[in-house]
């Protein structure tokens, strides 16, 4: 028989389980479902009628990983594209820039990039978290400055609240990942995660990717051959436009 | 080609920067209309230019490193540069005419699948060092496809949006009660009633 406080306990302790468990697969098939559906390549019925009763909001408070050359380089290409957009709130702003503590390249980059755009100051702010991985750094080392990564990502999260994480998968996007889905599945921030990977990746997955592809929102790859179930291929318009590959044929 | 611009980034291409201020590849540029050369070596050591250079008529001009190579880029008429990502959306994005110079040297240098790529869907041509002077021969003859990669990037704004306003619809319909059933709901619920149950069932 039982004493009475262990099966409170053993009760507590069922239910926080039992509802962890549960928020992990509510999550994760919320974010199957979604990815099913705009793979496909059309949003259904049912959610343009929703979305025709909701307000766009103005704004989408952005949070952005940036990494190493390449990666930083891309993301600010894709920005730049979104700085340029009509509708207010397609432009991604207030913009949340996280980057390693030792790159500051990366960080002057976007700093630039951020001065040359025409739209005046709608926020632009800078976080630093641990690097999860120097270049050359060993296996073991790196799982220990990746954890600390992971650590500074939570308050990173819940003190900026993005409505929007955009990554492209330099090292460092994985924790702040996985601290973001954390979140979610204790439902503090319900951010919309979107992995962009990066359009020198033409006939493998990247390792942050294949890891992340699981806990994204929308994992966008830039070649078709890459596109998966879960993966999202939008290719370069030149492949689909007729005008340019007949002149491509031609030659 | 009347201005040439050789570019390897942050690399060290040393067999690319060398090959190109060769005399044999500046009277070969000089045939081809070249008047100007301007070559950024990177980290590697920097290249001597020869007298011939300015027999044969071409203007050499040689750095390390610029924050920004994009004037460089305006004034080419042809870019030549390394296979790395950066250099290659840059000059594409430019509308320049761009060779790329595979570094062989480089064990499993992925980054050459996107010079390959771009060069099957003819946005540009690749060689390697030795074949450098006989593609930018055939050069002039050639007519590739413009790469609009603005607008790719456009395409994936768009997409992201539609994920946006995709959530915020599911959040709309999970706030009416028209959302997934949620299985930690259940979870819960199941925990909860066989612990009712065992209760009841020693209770008895």
């Amino acid at each position: 028989m039982m004493t009475l406080g262990v099966f409170v306990l053993v009760l507590v302790l069922g239910v926080v389980v039992a509802w962890c468990v549960g928020r992990v697969v509510d999550v994760l098939l919320g974010i199957r479902a979604r990815q099913a559906e705009l793979g496909q390549g059309e949003i259904t019925n049912t959610s343009k009628q929703a979305r025709s009763r909701t307000a766009l909001p103005t704004q989408c408070s952005t949070l952005i990983v940036l990494g190493s050359g390449g990666h930083t380089m891309e993301m600010l290409k894709l920005l730049r594209a979104a700085s340029e957009d009509s509708k207010p709130n397609k432009r991604l702003y207030p913009r949340h820039y996280v980057v390693a503590q030792t790159d500051a390249h990366s960080r002057e980059k976007a700093v630039n990039f951020e001065q040359q755009q025409s739209t005046v100051s709608k926020g632009v702010h800078f976080h630093a978290i641990s690097r999860s991985r120097e270049v050359g750094q060993s296996y073991m080392t790196s799982v220990v400055s990746t954890l600390r990564a992971l650590i500074d990502s939570f308050p990173l999260l819940l003190r900026t609240q993005p409505q929007l994480i955009l990554v492209n998968g330099p090292g460092s996007c994985v924790p702040v990942c996985i601290a973001a889905f954390v979140l979610k599945v204790l439902g503090l921030n319900d951010a919309t995660i979107v992995y962009v990977e990066s359009i020198c990746r033409v006939t493998t997955l990247s390792l942050s990717a294949k890891l992340l592809q699981w806990f994204v929102d929308t994992c966008v790859v830039r070649w078709p051959e890459l596109g998966n179930g879960r993966c999202v291929a939008i290719p370069p318009s030149s492949l689909s436009s007729p005008t340019s590959t007949a002149a491509a044929a031609a030659l | 080609m009347q201005s040439v611009f050789v570019t390897v980034g942050s690399t060290q291409f040393d067999e690319l920067t060398q090959l190109v201020t060769t005399e044999a590849t500046l009277q070969a540029l000089a045939r081809l209309g070249c008047r100007r050369l301007t070559v950024q070596y990177g980290t590697a050591k920097a290249p001597r230019v020869p007298p011939v250079a300015k027999r044969a008529g071409v203007e050499v001009e040689t750095y390390d490193y610029k924050a920004s190579i994009a004037n460089d880029l305006a004034a080419a008429d042809v870019v030549i540069g390394h296979a790395g990502a950066g250099t290659i959306l840059e000059a594409l994005g430019a509308g320049k005419k761009m060779v790329v110079v595979v570094n062989d040297r480089l064990m499993s240098n992925h980054q050459t699948e996107l010079a390959f790529k771009m060069k099957a869907l003819n946005h540009l041509d690749a060689c390697t060092c030795d074949t450098l002077l006989h593609t930018l021969a055939g050069l002039p003859a050639r007519s590739f496809a413009r790469y609009h990669g603005g607008e790719d990037d456009r395409a994936v704004l768009n997409h992201i949006a539609g994920v946006l306003e995709a959530r915020r619809a599911d959040a709309l319909r999970s706030a009416q009660g028209r959302g997934r059933p949620s299985i930690a709901l259940f979870l819960v619920a199941a925990v909860l009633a066989f612990a009712l149950a065992h209760t009841l069932f020693f209770l008895t």
